[in-house]
């Protein structure tokens, strides 16, 4: 979450569009980070709560980011039909992407679409994968608040080293139950210091 | 939770091809300035702009591309209909927002709505 937001922060950090556009942003890039925690919060029996509430937090929140701006900003639908820019329907695939790995990953479902617990891991991970570059597309692509080239770079890096290091990141956060409350606590708090620093220090 | 996920899908395409209940004003899609295709209204007051240099958006002044209003060659030209968006938010959206880096009221950086309402009516 802090990774993520301070990414942001790396270029122009007061530079605001307005409480409403900045905060439906900051729901978006708190579901951005909630993707990447979601991979350090395993499915090990152990982890098995923290990564399946953890889930439909995110997927609250992904959704929250949407429904934000279709009903906020009447003229931000036009920017989902045909013809919309691609960096707007990777978002959309995005979040479909993310419904179908959540609902596809509890039973009875999970074990009518796999026949072993192997093809699910596998078809989760792949999905999960998807899931990530789609929205980190999403985000680079609308090059508002992700505007050079470093701070696109540093997203792909962090998003790339939470995906194939997530076995020792694991390690060193041990995420447990309450990460759900953390992750929800983290995203207010640094979704409003995001929305004041861009529209009260002008 | 495959209810859920299936129904907020559903509602999302709703509010996307109604428009509704979105909150605030609504922008009418339609033939814009002979626009072939319905597109969203765009607002632009010259008065607003007297600051900047003419050229920066009346590029056919110095390279020769005609002397119709811009309108006549981006939205009625379907080679140019086509990257409409793509060109007028390069173009009018990195400025407000290169202005609004500056810590300058140079107009709205991002939200749609305050860009996509009509002046004038098709």
């Amino acid at each position: 979450m802090t990774a993520v937001f301070a990414i942001t922060w790396l270029a122009n950090p007061t530079m605001g569009a307005g409480v409403f556009w900045d905060g439906g942003n900051a729901i978006g890039f708190s579901g951005f980070a909630g993707l990447l925690c979601l991979a350090i919060a395993s499915n090990r029996p152990i982890e098995m709560t923290a990564h399946k509430i953890l889930g439909y937090a995110v997927l609250f929140v992904c959704f929250l980011h949407a429904f934000w701006f279709l009903l906020g900003d009447a003229a931000a639908a036009e920017f989902l039909k045909p013809g919309a820019p691609l960096y707007m329907w990777s978002g959309v695939l995005g979040l479909v992407l993310l419904g179908v790995v959540v609902a596809l990953s509890l039973m009875p479902d999970r074990a009518r679409v796999h026949r072993s617990y192997r093809a699910f891991r596998n078809w989760h991970l792949l999905l999960a994968v998807a899931t990530v570059i789609a929205s980190a597309y999403h985000i680079i692509g609308n090059d508002f608040y992700i505007s050079t080239k470093l701070q696109a770079g540093l997203l792909i890096v962090l998003a790339s080293g939470v995906m194939i290091g997530r076995q020792q990141l694991r390690k060193s956060f041990h995420p447990t139950p309450s990460s759900t409350v953390q992750y929800l606590t983290a995203s207010i708090a640094f979704g409003a210091l995001f929305v004041a620093m861009r529209n009260l220090t002008a | 939770m495959k209810y859920v996920v299936a129904l907020l899908l559903a509602a999302a395409v709703a509010v996307v091809v109604t428009g509704k209940p979105t909150l605030g004003e609504q922008p009418v899609v339609d033939h814009y300035f002979g626009s072939p295709e319905p597109i969203l209204p765009m607002t632009f007051a010259h008065a607003d702009h007297v600051s900047e240099s003419c050229v920066l958006c009346h590029h056919n002044y110095v390279d020769d591309t005609g002397s119709e209003s811009c309108m006549s060659c981006h939205v009625q030209r379907d080679e140019l209909l086509q990257v409409l968006e793509e060109q007028f938010h390069d173009l009018c959206r990195k400025c407000h927002t290169k202005k609004a880096a500056a810590g300058i009221d140079g107009g709205p950086p991002r939200r749609c709505i305050a860009c996509h309402l009509a002046e004038t009516e098709p």
